[in-house]
C-alpha cells in the first residue's frame, strides 16, 4: 500500500534556471509537487496522469525513495519513505522509460545484481530467476550481452530486474514511453498481472488508452497539483466529455480543480 | 559490506570489459613508458652516431699564418677545410650552412708563438639545437693540437705545471648509485605514476558516474536496497583499483623495457632493479592508495555533477592541470621533501616517491606524508559522499 500525504516538492533553481525562467520569475525555487495526497491499494492499479511536467516523474520518484519530499509523508508498506527507506526499497520494484541498462553486462548477470542486492538467497534466486525467464520467454538470451539485445528483449530483462525480488509494491513512471507495440505490449500485461497477484501498482503513462484499460484508480495532476482522484468509476461517472482524452484535455485546458 | 562488494564485483565486470577503459588502464601505461625508455635511448644514440659521423666543413682564415695547424687538421677525419673566403663572409656562409664553423687565424701567430705569448683564435659557429655538438667537437681537435704546445713551453721554460695550478679539485661523491640514478629518474618518474593514477581512474569515473546517469542506469540503482553510501563506495573502490591498477601495469612496462633495451648498460639496469625493488615498491603502493581515493573522490564528484558523459569529460581535460602543477613544482631545484612540503597533496607524494626511488626517505616525513594523505583523502571523500547524495547533483539537469 501506498499513502501520500499533504506532499509538495519543490527544487532550487540555479542562477542559469532562474534567468530561463524569464523576469517575470520570482522566488529562486520551482513548486514541482504542491499539497498533494492520494493512496493505493494492494491490488489495485493506480494510474497517474498528467500532461509533460505536471510532477509525475517527481512524484514517482518521491514513493520510489529517490527524492524526498519537502514537505508532506509517504508511507510505503506502513514504512516512511524519508525515515525508512532501506525498508521501502526492500519491497518495491521500480521502472521507468528512461530506466537503463548495463550494456555490457548479459541479461542473466544483470537479473542476478538485483537479486544480490536484495540479498536474496541462491534458492530464492532461482526459483524467481526460473519463473520470471520462462514467463518472458528469456532463455534464450540470457548469457548475450544487453548490448546487442533488440529494444523488446532489453525491455524484458528489465522487467526481470524489476520483479526478481518479487516487489510488493510496484513503480511504473511512463513504463512504455519510446517502446514499440510489442515491448509496450509485455509491460501491459506485466502491470495487469501484477494487480492480479494482489500487488499495490502506481504507473504513469501518456497513452490515455493504456490508463482507461488498467487502471482501478485514477489520479490527475496538472502543475504540481491534483485534478481529480477516485476511482476509475468515479471518474466516468463524474467526467463531461465523451471520452477519458476529452475529458483530461478539458480538466487540464480549464486549469479547474475536479 | 556484502552490497558493497555486490557493486565492487559488478563495476570490475562491467569495466573490464569496456574496451576504452582498458586501453587507458593496461595497454597506454604498458607501453608508453617501453616507448619512451626504448624509443628515446634509440632515438638518441641514432642522431648523436649521425652527428658524429658526418663529415665538418671548416673554413680557415690566414692559413698561411700557422701551417702547422693546417697541416695537423688536414690529418682529422670527418673533417672538410675550405680555404681563401674572406672573414666578411663567414657568418653568412654558417646562417646559410654553407659552412659548419670558420676559425680565424692572426698575423701574429709565429712571433707569439715564440715569445711564449697567447694566441687569439677565433671561432665562428652557430649555437642551438644540435649545432652545440659541432663547437664540441672542434674544442676537441684543437685542445689536442693546443695540449702538445702547451707542455713544450713548461718544458722549455722548465716551469712547473703547479705554479700555475694552486688549487685543482678532487671530487668525492658521496652519493651511493642508486641515489645519484634515483635522484635522476626519481624525478620523472613520480610524474609518470601520478599521472597514470589519475587517467586510469579518471574514465572508469567518468562511466560510474556521468555515464550511468546518462544511461538512466543511476535511477534504477538508487531504488535498490543499496544505501547511496554503499553504491558510492564500490564505486570509490574500483576508481581507485583502476587508478593503482594503471600505475602497477605502468611499473611492469617500464620494467620490461629496461630488461628488454638492449642499449641500457648493465650496471644501470642492475641500479633500476634495485630501485623497483619490493620494499620500494611497496612504499610507493602506500602512497599511491590514499591518493588514488583522494583522485577518485575528486573525479567521481565532477563525473556525477555533470549532466553527460560529455559534460564531465570537458570539466575533466582542464582539470589535469591541477595534478600537473604539483607535479611541475615538484621537478624544480630546490624542491625537496620539508616539513612543510610534506601537507600539500600531490606534491606530497610526488616528493615522496623521489626519495623512496632514489633510497633517501626519512621516515618521520613518511609519517608526515601519509598523515597529510589520510586527512585530505579522508576530507575530499566526505566532502565528495555530501556532495554526490545531494539531489540536485544525482538529477541535474
Amino acid at each position: 500500500m501506498i499513502d501520500v500525504k499533504n506532499v509538495s516538492k519543490s527544487y532550487k533553481l540555479s542562477r542559469k534556471q532562474r534567468k530561463e525562467m524569464g523576469s517575470d520569475f520570482i522566488g529562486d525555487s520551482v513548486l514541482a509537487v504542491d499539497n498533494i495526497s492520494f493512496s493505493c491499494q494492494s491490488g489495485r492499479i493506480f494510474g497517474l496522469i498528467g500532461p509533460n511536467g505536471a510532477g509525475k516523474t517527481s512524484t514517482l520518484r518521491m514513493i520510489g525513495t529517490m527524492l524526498a519530499p519537502s514537505s508532506g509523508s509517504i508511507l510505503v508498506n506502513n514504512f516512511d519513505t524519508v525515515t525508512h527507506s532501506q525498508s521501502v526499497k526492500k519491497s518495491l520494484g521500480f521502472l521507468s522509460g528512461n530506466t537503463g541498462l548495463y550494456d555490457r553486462l548479459t541479461a542473466e548477470e544483470m537479473v542476478r545484481y538485483y537479486a544480490d542486492l536484495h540479498e536474496m538467497t541462491e534458492a530464492n534466486f532461482q526459483k524467481s530467476r526460473n519463473r520470471l525467464f520462462r514467463l518472458l520467454d528469456m532463455e534464450e538470451f540470457s548469457g548475450r550481452r544487453i548490448g546487442k539485445l533488440s529494444t523488446g528483449m532489453m525491455q524484458k530483462v528489465n522487467i526481470a530486474r524489476t520483479m526478481i525480488h518479487e516487489p510488493e509494491v510496484v513503480v511504473f513512471d511512463e513504463p512504455t514511453s519510446g517502446l514499440d507495440v510489442m515491448a509496450s505490449r509485455s509491460i501491459i500485461r506485466l502491470i495487469k498481472e501484477c494487480g492480479d497477484e494482489g500487488k499495490t501498482v502506481i504507473f504513469s503513462s501518456h497513452r490515455l488508452a493504456e490508463i482507461q484499460s488498467l487502471c482501478d484508480d485514477l489520479a490527475i495532476i496538472h502543475k504540481g497539483e491534483l485534478y481529480f482522484n477516485g476511482t476509475y468509476e468515479e471518474f466516468e461517472y463524474q467526467k463531461q466529455e465523451a471520452t477519458l482524452e476529452d475529458e483530461f484535455i478539458r480538466m487540464v485546458g480549464e486549469g479547474e480543480h475536479v | 559490506m556484502f552490497k558493497i562488494l555486490t557493486i565492487i564485483k559488478k563495476e570490475m565486470t562491467d569495466l573490464v570489459r569496456d574496451r576504452r577503459t582498458m586501453f587507458f588502464m593496461i595497454i597506454f601505461p604498458a607501453l608508453i613508458l617501453p616507448l619512451i625508455i626504448g624509443g628515446g635511448t634509440k632515438i638518441t644514440t641514432f642522431v648523436l652516431k649521425k652527428e658524429m659521423d658526418k663529415t665538418l666543413t671548416l673554413a680557415i682564415v690566414g692559413e698561411e699564418y700557422d701551417f702547422e695547424l693546417i697541416r695537423f687538421l688536414k690529418t682529422q677525419e670527418k673533417l672538410n677545410l675550405v680555404m681563401d673566403l674572406q672573414e666578411t663572409v663567414l657568418q653568412g656562409n654558417i646562417l646559410n650552412e654553407s659552412l659548419d664553423a670558420a676559425i680565424v687565424i692572426p698575423n701574429t701567430v709565429q712571433q707569439n708563438l715564440k715569445g711564449y705569448k697567447s694566441i687569439e683564435l677565433k671561432l665562428y659557429f652557430r649555437s642551438g639545437k644540435g649545432e652545440n655538438l659541432k663547437e664540441r667537437r672542434l674544442n676537441e681537435i684543437l685542445e689536442r693540437y693546443f695540449l702538445p704546445i702547451k707542455e713544450l713551453r713548461y718544458l722549455e721554460l722548465k716551469l712547473d705545471k703547479e705554479v700555475f695550478e694552486p688549487y685543482y679539485i678532487t671530487k668525492i661523491d658521496v652519493a651511493t648509485e642508486q641515489e645519484k640514478f634515483g635522484k635522476t629518474i626519481g624525478t620523472f618518474l613520480p610524474y609518470i605514476f601520478l599521472l597514470f593514477c589519475f587517467s586510469g581512474a579518471m574514465y572508469p569515473a567518468l562511466d560510474l558516474g556521468a555515464g550511468e546517469k546518462e544511461r538512466g542506469t543511476l535511477e534504477t540503482i538508487l531504488t535498490s536496497p543499496a544505501s547511496q553510501i554503499e553504491i558510492l563506495s564500490g564505486k570509490f573502490i574500483v576508481v581507485s583499483i583502476f587508478g593503482i591498477m594503471s600505475v602497477i601495469f605502468g611499473l611492469i612496462g617500464m620494467l620490461a623495457a629496461v630488461k628488454l633495451n638492449p642499449g641500457i648498460p648493465e650496471e644501470i639496469i642492475s641500479i633500476a632493479m634495485n630501485i623497483l625493488g619490493v620494499k620500494p615498491m611497496l612504499l610507493i603502493l602506500t602512497l599511491l592508495i590514499p591518493i588514488a581515493l583522494f583522485f577518485a573522490s575528486f573525479l567521481l564528484s565532477i563525473s556525477f555533477y555533470a549532466k553527460t558523459f560529455k559534460e564531465a569529460q570537458s570539466i575533466m581535460g582542464p582539470l589535469n592541470m591541477l595534478i600537473v602543477f604539483p607535479i611541475m613544482i615538484g621537478l624544480m631545484p630546490g624542491i625537496t621533501l620539508s616539513v612543510s612540503t610534506a601537507w600539500i597533496p600531490i606534491l606530497n607524494v610526488s616528493l615522496a616517491m623521489n626519495d623512496i626511488i632514489a633510497g633517501t626517505l626519512s621516515w618521520p616525513l613518511y609519517a608526515e606524508v601519509m598523515l597529510s594523505l589520510l586527512f585530505f583523502t579522508g576530507f575530499s571523500m566526505w566532502m565528495s559522499v555530501k556532495f554526490i547524495s545531494r539531489e540536485e547533483v544525482i538529477f541535474r539537469g
